[in-house]
C-alpha cells in the first residue's frame, strides 16, 4: 500500500491518508478482505502522530470502506457495488458542478451544455 | 484508563521564578511534546515529575502512581534521558554496561549492543572522549534497552547536528510501535516534535498556554498575511494573535471563525507557538 | 547496591591508579621512619576518602540527579558511599597490620594501632559524607580534608610528645565513634531525601 503526503496541499493529513486508501480500494488496487497496517505502524512508517493514522481509520470505518477487528487489525470490507456507485455519483455531481460554474464564466446556457454533452456521447459510442 | 502521567495544581516556587498551577496529563500510548522558550518551565516540570524536586502544592502521578511512592522496580520502567552528560564520565562504555546491567532487572544487553553497533559507539573508549552527539546516543541507547514503558526525554536532541537527531528520532518512532509506550519529550526545536507527537503542551513563563492533540491545533489556526487595512476588516474573535512590521501585517487567526471568503495559510507549531507568545492579541 | 559498588570501583580503577600508589608510599615511609604514626594513619584514610573522591569524580557529569532516575532508591545511593568508605578503611587498615606485623611499630602495640586506624577512619566517615551531601562536593571535600590532617597531625604529636594512650581507653572511644557513624548515617540519610536537583 503505498501512501504519499503533501504538506503544500490545503488538505489536512488524516484526510490525505483516508482519500488514497479509498482510492486504492475502489480501484482494486486493495482487495477485499486484505489486511490494513495497524494505526501504529502506519503512523510510524509515515512519521506521523497516531492520532491521525487513527483518525484515517475511523472515517474509513464510518464510509464503510473497512472494518476493525479488535485485537486484530483493519480489514478492507467486500466491495459494496452500492458504495462505488455512491461514489462515483458524487464525484459526478462535483464535476457537474464544474462544469456548469465554468459554463456560466463563458455565458455558455443550459441547451447549448446539453447539445454538447449528447455530441461528445454520440462520439464515445462510435 | 488512567493517563501515564498526571499533574494536578503543580506548582513549585524558585526565587525568581515560579512553575504553575499546572494541569497535565498524558494517556498511555502517546507522545507529548512540550515546548517553550528557554527557561519556560519545561526541565523543571520534569524534575519535578521524576521527583528530584518537590513541588510546592499539587499532585504528581506517574504510572498510575504518586510519584514519591515510586520504587525502584517502577523506575525500571521509566527510561529518562537528561540535558547532561549523565553516566560517570570516567567509565568505558563496556563497563558502563556492566553496571546497567547490574542495576536493571530486565537489561536486555543484545537490544544494547544494537544500539552501540547501530550509532556506531567504540566500546573501549572513555565516555568523556564522546562527542556531545555521541553520548547523548549512548543515554538514549541504555534509556531504550531496559523495557521502560514510559520515556522521558528532557531536551534530549538539542545541540545536535540534524543527521543525528534524525536517527533520533528513528529510534523514538520505534519505541512507539508498542501500544503501551509513551514519551514525554521537551524541546525547543519543535521541528523536530511535529513530527513525531501526537500531543503538545506549551509553557510560557512557568504557565501552560496550550495543551492539545497536534492535529487539532494545526488544524485550528492559519496565518493571513495582509495589509494593516485589511487586518483591520478581520472577525476579532477569529484573531489569536498579531505582528505588525512596517510594510505589513501577520494575524494567525482561528479557521474556523474566518469567513470563507478570506484565504489563511497553514503554519506549523513553532509558527503558532511564536505568533501566540510574542504577538499582541488585537483589541 | 552492586551497580553503584561497581560503578565505584570503575571510576577508582580508572582514574585512581596513583593514589594506591601514594597509598603505598605513605606507608612505607611510615614504617621506614618506624616512629610516624602520620604517615600510617593518614595512609589508611586515604582509602577511606574514596567515597569522596567518588563524589568528586561523579560531579562533572551531574550523575547524582539522575541516578535517582535509575532503580536506586535515595536509601541506597547514601549507604553505598559508607559501604565503599568501609571498605577502603578495612583495606587500608588490614594491609597495614599486615605490614606492620613484617616491620616493627614501636610507638603503639598492634591492636590499638588497629583501633586508631579505625576510629580515625569512621570519624573521618562520620564527618565527611554528610558534608557532602549537604554543601556539595567542592566545599565538602575541602572541610574534610581539613578534618583529617588537623586529626592525624595531633595524634602524631601526641605521640611525639610520650603521651599514653589510657589503659581501659580503647572500649569508649570505639563505643563513641560507632554511635557517631550511626548519628551520621541518620543525618545524611535525612539530608539526601530532602535533597533537590
Amino acid at each position: 500500500m503505498q501512501i504519499i503526503l503533501s504538506n503544500q496541499s490545503g488538505q489536512p493529513i488524516y484526510e490525505q491518508i483516508a482519500t488514497q486508501i479509498k482510492n486504492q480500494i475502489l480501484s482494486g488496487q486493495l482487495q477485499p478482505g486484505e489486511m490494513l497496517p495497524s494505526i501504529r505502524a502506519l503512523a510510524k512508517d509515515l512519521r506521523i502522530s497516531v492520532i491521525t493514522t487513527k483518525r484515517a481509520y475511523d472515517e474509513l470505518e464510518q464510509q464503510g470502506f473497512l472494518s476493525t477487528v479488535a485485537g486484530k487489525g483493519s480489514f478492507v470490507r467486500q466491495a459494496d457495488v452500492e458504495l462505488i456507485r455512491e461514489e462515483n455519483l458524487k464525484k459526478i455531481e462535483a464535476l457537474i458542478s464544474e462544469i456548469l460554474a465554468l459554463a456560466a464564466g463563458c455565458g455558455l446556457g443550459y441547451e447549448e451544455l446539453a447539445e454538447m454533452l449528447a455530441l461528445l456521447a454520440e462520439k464515445e459510442e462510435s | 484508563m488512567e493517563p501515564i502521567i498526571s499533574l494536578e495544581q503543580v506548582s513549585k516556587h524558585y526565587q525568581n521564578f515560579t512553575l504553575g498551577p499546572l494541569d497535565l496529563s498524558l494517556p498511555a500510548g502517546y507522545i507529548m511534546g512540550l515546548i517553550g522558550e528557554n527557561g519556560a518551565g519545561k526541565s523543571t516540570a520534569i524534575r519535578l515529575m521524576l521527583d528530584l524536586a518537590r513541588p510546592d502544592s499539587g499532585s504528581i502521578r506517574l504510572l498510575g502512581k504518586e510519584n514519591r511512592s515510586l520504587g525502584p522496580l517502577d523506575r525500571e520502567e521509566i527510561g529518562v534521558v537528561l540535558d547532561e552528560t549523565c553516566f560517570p564520565e570516567h567509565l568505558t562504555v563496556r563497563q558502563l554496561e556492566a553496571v546497567l546491567a547490574s542495576a536493571y532487572r530486565l537489561w536486555q544487553p543484545e537490544a544494547f549492543q544494537g544500539y552501540l553497533d547501530r550509532f556506531q559507539l567504540p566500546r573501549e573508549k572513555r565516555i568523556r572522549e564522546f562527542s556531545r552527539g555521541m553520548k547523548r546516543k549512548l543515554v538514549i541507547a541504555a534509556a531504550l534497552s531496559h523495557q521502560a514503558r514510559l520515556l522521558i526525554l528532557d531536551e534530549a536532541t538539542s545541540g545536535l547536528d540534524p543527521v543525528v537527531r534524525d536517527e533520533i528520532l528513528d529510534l523514538l518512532y520505534d519505541f512507539t510501535r508498542d501500544e503501551r509506550c509513551s514519551i514525554l519529550i521537551s524541546s525547543h526545536i519543535l521541528s523536530d516534535l511535529e513530527k513525531l507527537c501526537d500531543y503538545i503542551a506549551c509553557l510560557h513563563r512557568g504557565k501552560l498556554i496550550f495543551c492539545e492533540e497536534k492535529d487539532a491545533l494545526l488544524e485550528r489556526f492559519g496565518l493571513v498575511r495582509c495589509s494593516a487595512a485589511q487586518l483591520e476588516a478581520l472577525p476579532a474573535d477569529a484573531v489569536a494573535a498579531v505582528r505588525q512590521t512596517s510594510y505589513a501585517a501577520e494575524a494567525l487567526v482561528e479557521l474556523s471563525k474566518l469567513p470563507p471568503c478570506l484565504q489563511a495559510e497553514r503554519c506549523d507549531i513553532e509558527t503558532i507557538m511564536v505568533m501566540l507568545l510574542r504577538g499582541g492579541k488585537r483589541i | 547496591m552492586k551497580a553503584l559498588l561497581l560503578k565505584d570501583w570503575y571510576l577508582l580503577k580508572n582514574t585512581c591508579k596513583s593514589l594506591a600508589l601514594m597509598v603505598v608510599v605513605f606507608f612505607a615511609v611510615g614504617f621506614a621512619s618506624g616512629e610516624n604514626l602520620f604517615f600510617l594513619l593518614f595512609g589508611c584514610m586515604m582509602l577511606a576518602m574514596t567515597p569522596v573522591t567518588v563524589m568528586g569524580l561523579e560531579e562533572g557529569s551531574r550523575w547524582q540527579p539522575f541516578a535517582l532516575t535509575l532503580p536506586f532508591t535515595r536509601r541506597q545511593l547514601v549507604l553505598e558511599k559508607y559501604l565503599l568508605g568501609l571498605i577502603g578503611l578495612g583495606i587500608g587498615t588490614a594491609v597495614m597490620a599486615a605490614l606492620s606485623l613484617v616491620f616493627s611499630v614501636v610507638i603503639v602495640s598492634l591492636p590499638e594501632l588497629v583501633a586508631l586506624a579505625v576510629m580515625l577512619g569512621l570519624v573521618y566517615l562520620a564527618v565527611s559524607i554528610p558534608c557532602c551531601f549537604w554543601l556539595g562536593i567542592a566545599k565538602g571535600r575541602i572541610i574534610s580534608v581539613m578534618l583529617i590532617c588537623a586529626a592525624c597531625s595531633s595524634i602524631g604529636a601526641l605521640a611525639v610528645a610520650g603521651a599514653q594512650l589510657p589503659q581501659p581507653g580503647l572500649f569508649w572511644p570505639l563505643a563513641g565513634v560507632l554511635l557517631l557513624c550511626a548519628g551520621s548515617l541518620g543525618i545524611s540519610l535525612k539530608i539526601y531525601q530532602k535533597k533537590e536537583f
